[in-house]
């Protein structure tokens, strides 16, 4: 699958613990054209986030130093309101409290481990796509994963 | 005790003795007679005074009118010396003291002799006698003898005219009043009287004698509750008196023993009845649930130990308050709001329960509560039971449990996601190499094993569960098999900057294990050791072996464990409450697994430890030759590979 041409601004943060996730993930974007930058825990994502300035975040809950909940907050705070991003986070774990929160957050996708990096890399296009015609920050409906 | 036996107490205080009682009896009828005795004389003498003073009056008048008849002649001093003799000798013998004649002027003519010769009266005695025209009586004391001295005069006439007076005094003197005669009528009296004594008190005891024998039965029933009817002649006073007091004890008696066979009755009832209270009040302060029961005003009346211990109160605190005095501030409201909303109104009450989590002074209990109206056959309230039932423990497993499903599903799912995506990968055809597609290959390999060892736990837990977990044994060599599981977790500490220190003997015996499950008993121990040491730490590993046993010692300088919870961390799914502890991941089945797998083995596991500096395991595990596993046919088995 080829990516969508949109220059340098096509950038994907991962973060993750687990290396394999980081591999295929980065393996997949790549593929497809896009920039992809990783990070191993939330505190290395966080500077990443604030010194890369990525459309789109992939991350993990559960991770050493900063979870990816946390994670989020804090990228929220340091977030450039001229450039939104898309939150994409994936657990393994079983946390209702958890997938509340989730639903509460804005441009924020929550979905459970296994994940197909083929809907992630759809995920992803949809929300470039959509960004490019309408210029919104709102997750479209049309994100759902296949 | 009885008002029977109080009284009978009461009248032994008072009650005389017999011999003290005839005693008493006698000493009275002797004095009684003296006091009749000095009475008597008294008054014999009182009448011998009066009769001799009735007599001196008569015969002192009779003789003075005599002389002063005699003396009528004239103031001849030799006719009154004679009078006067004659006088002298009549009224010696009646206590004539003295006697004289005077003239007009007081001059004494004539007197007595004797003692009282020529004895001149106090001066207005004799000018009393001088100046009288009449008879007179004076009496006066005799400041010699302090006698009383009766004097009587009459003026002595001649012609019609006054010429003189006489005078003659008396002394009433009882020893000389009292003749022989009268002293002996009085002994012969006092004698007579002392004489009735006996006979009296002889009298007197026998008409007392039903009272004596009242005495003596009173004594008998006090002294050893026995009584013996009194036989008295029933024809007098006394014999009636004794057949009523007969009737009257006789029923006391038997009322007495009616009672006292009720009261041992009573007394056995009691005995049960504080048994029997006894033994519900243990069976309900030993019952797990907190139990509070309320009378139909709302005031406690039962409170078991479980319940005290729950609201952190004693039970004499709150016995007698209401429930709004028994809980803080801070659960008072929302138990009272539940209270209300399951109080019994008519015959509706919703019968729900609270779970809430009680905040009484120290720790937190959480419990479950209900509330219950105690109803009467007549369908009525009684009073009301509040039971709390301690959900701490099972709200703990709970959340214990769901954390380790939380981390059961991260462990599955995260290989899991891991071949997923591989695959896929593979599918879409994204990896074009050859040797990226091995690599995948590779990792896909890994990961289902990793896959397969993590179910593999899985299903040893919940064989532990259900007791079910069976050991392979097989004899293993223990210098490889301890490296290698050294070996695994080194990078762990590498990361960390932990000191490792790895101590073997140069010779050690076989071990007889189960390889798998005794490398993931020391797995856990040593993986904990330096999962939770702080960086730059140390840890250290260490065989040795005694007669019976390879003995493994695991030490760190770690966060150490608090002694509270040191008891409970071999619990399943137990987690430090420590933040320190609670910052690394875990499931708290680590330990419970290394020690079952070790006592499977025939060995255990202990710990000491200390907060903030380390904790010590030591591991036992059977080795070759070891008694502990004698029956185990090592023909059959060879040397495992490690």
């Amino acid at each position: 699958m080829k990516g969508i041409d949109t220059g340098n601004m096509l950038k994907v943060l991962i973060v993750d613990d687990e290396p394999y996730v980081l591999r295929v993930l980065k393996m997949k974007l790549e593929n497809a054209g896009y920039e992809v930058i990783t990070a191993v825990n939330g505190v290395d994502g966080l500077e990443k986030f604030v010194g890369e300035r990525p459309a789109v975040v992939i991350s993990d809950v559960r991770m050493p130093l900063m979870d990816g909940q946390e994670m989020y907050q804090m990228m929220q705070e340091r977030k450039d309101e001229n450039n939104p991003f898309l939150f994409i986070m994936m657990t393994s774990t079983i946390d209702k409290a958890l997938k509340i929160w989730a639903e509460q957050m804005e441009n924020l996708f929550f979905t459970e481990k296994p994940v197909s990096p083929r809907n992630v890399l759809n995920l992803v296009n949809e929300y470039f796509s959509t960004l490019r015609n309408s210029n919104s920050i709102a997750c479209p409906d049309a994100l759902i994963p296949k | 005790m009885t008002d029977f036996s109080k009284l009978l107490n009461t009248c032994r205080r008072f009650a005389p003795k017999k011999e003290e009682f005839t005693g008493r009896v006698g000493l009275i009828l002797v004095g009684i007679s003296l006091l009749i005795i000095v009475l008597t004389i008294s008054l014999f003498v009182i009448y011998i005074q009066r009769k001799h003073v009735r007599e001196l009056n008569s015969y002192g008048v009779a003789l003075t009118d005599m002389v002063a008849g005699f003396a009528t002649t004239g103031p001849d001093v030799s006719t009154a010396d004679n009078l006067l003799k004659v006088v002298d000798i009549m009224g010696s013998r009646s206590g004539l003291v003295y006697g004289m004649i005077m003239d007009v002027d007081g001059r004494v003519i004539a007197h007595t002799d004797g003692q009282f010769a020529g004895y001149m009266p106090d001066e207005p005695i004799a000018k009393n006698v001088i100046t009288s025209n009449n008879p007179l009586r004076q009496v006066y004391d005799d400041p010699l003898t302090r006698h009383s001295i009766y004097e009587f005069s009459r003026p002595v006439y001649h012609n019609g005219k006054k010429t003189g007076a006489v005078r003659l005094g008396f002394t009433k003197d009882i020893d000389a009043l009292l003749s022989d005669s009268d002293i002996k009528g009085l002994l012969a009296l006092a004698t007579l009287i002392f004489s009735l004594v006996p006979i009296f008190y002889y009298l007197m005891r026998n008409s007392v004698r039903p009272l004596m024998s009242v005495n003596d039965e009173l004594k008998n029933l006090l002294e050893k509750n026995e009584f013996k009817k009194i036989t008295v002649n029933p024809g007098n006073e006394m014999g009636k008196l004794a057949e009523k007091f007969n009737q009257v004890i006789t029923r006391l008696m038997e009322k007495y023993e009616n009672l006292t066979a009720s009261y041992e009755d009573i007394e056995v009832l009691n005995k049960i009845l504080s048994y029997e209270k006894d033994r519900v009040e243990a069976i309900i302060d030993n019952i797990g649930d907190g139990i509070m029961v309320t009378d139909s005003v709302g005031r406690i009346i039962l409170v078991n130990q479980t319940m005290a211990n729950l609201m952190k109160f004693s039970r004499q605190e709150v016995i007698g308050k209401t429930i709004n005095d028994c809980f803080y501030a801070k659960d008072k409201e929302e138990i009272l709001s539940f209270i209300e909303k399951n109080q019994f109104y008519g015959n509706v009450f919703s019968h729900k329960n609270l779970e809430i989590t009680l905040k009484q002074s120290e720790g937190e209990n959480i419990v479950r509560l209900s509330y219950q109206p105690l109803l009467s056959p007549e369908e009525s309230v009684t009073g009301n039971i509040l039971l709390a039932k301690d959900i701490t423990v099972h709200k703990m497993a709970q959340q214990n449990q769901s954390d380790f499903i939380a981390h059961v599903s991260h462990e599955l799912r995260t290989p899991l996601n891991t071949i997923k995506s591989y695959v896929e990968m593979l599918m879409d055809d994204e990896v074009s190499s050859r040797e990226t597609k091995l690599e995948f290959f590779n990792t896909i390999n890994e990961e289902t094993d990793r896959l397969a060892r993590l179910i593999n736990n899985l299903l040893n837990i919940s064989k532990i569960e259900m007791g079910s977990l069976m050991i392979n044994r097989d004899m293993v060599k223990p210098r490889e098999f301890f490296e290698d599981i050294f070996r695994s977790v080194e990078n762990q500490a590498v990361v960390k900057c932990i000191k490792r220190e790895f101590i073997l003997p140069d010779k050690l015996s076989a071990l007889v294990i189960d390889k798998d499950l005794a490398r993931v008993a020391i797995l856990n121990v040593l993986g904990n050791a330096i999962k939770y040491t702080p960086e730059g730490g140390a840890i250290t590993f260490k065989a040795e072996e005694d007669e019976d046993h390879i003995r493994i010692d695991i030490s760190d300088t770690g966060y150490g464990i608090s002694e509270e919870e040191i008891p409970r961390i071999f619990d399943k799914f137990f987690r430090s409450a420590d933040e320190k502890i609670k910052a690394q991941t875990g499931n708290g089945l680590g330990l419970a697994l290394s020690r079952e797998i070790t006592r499977l083995h025939g060995g255990d596991i202990a710990v000491s430890s200390e907060i903030g500096r380390g904790t010590h395991f030591t591991l036992t595990l059977p080795k070759e030759d070891s008694p502990r596993i004698k029956g185990y046919n090592r023909n059959h088995h060879s040397l495992a590979e490690s």
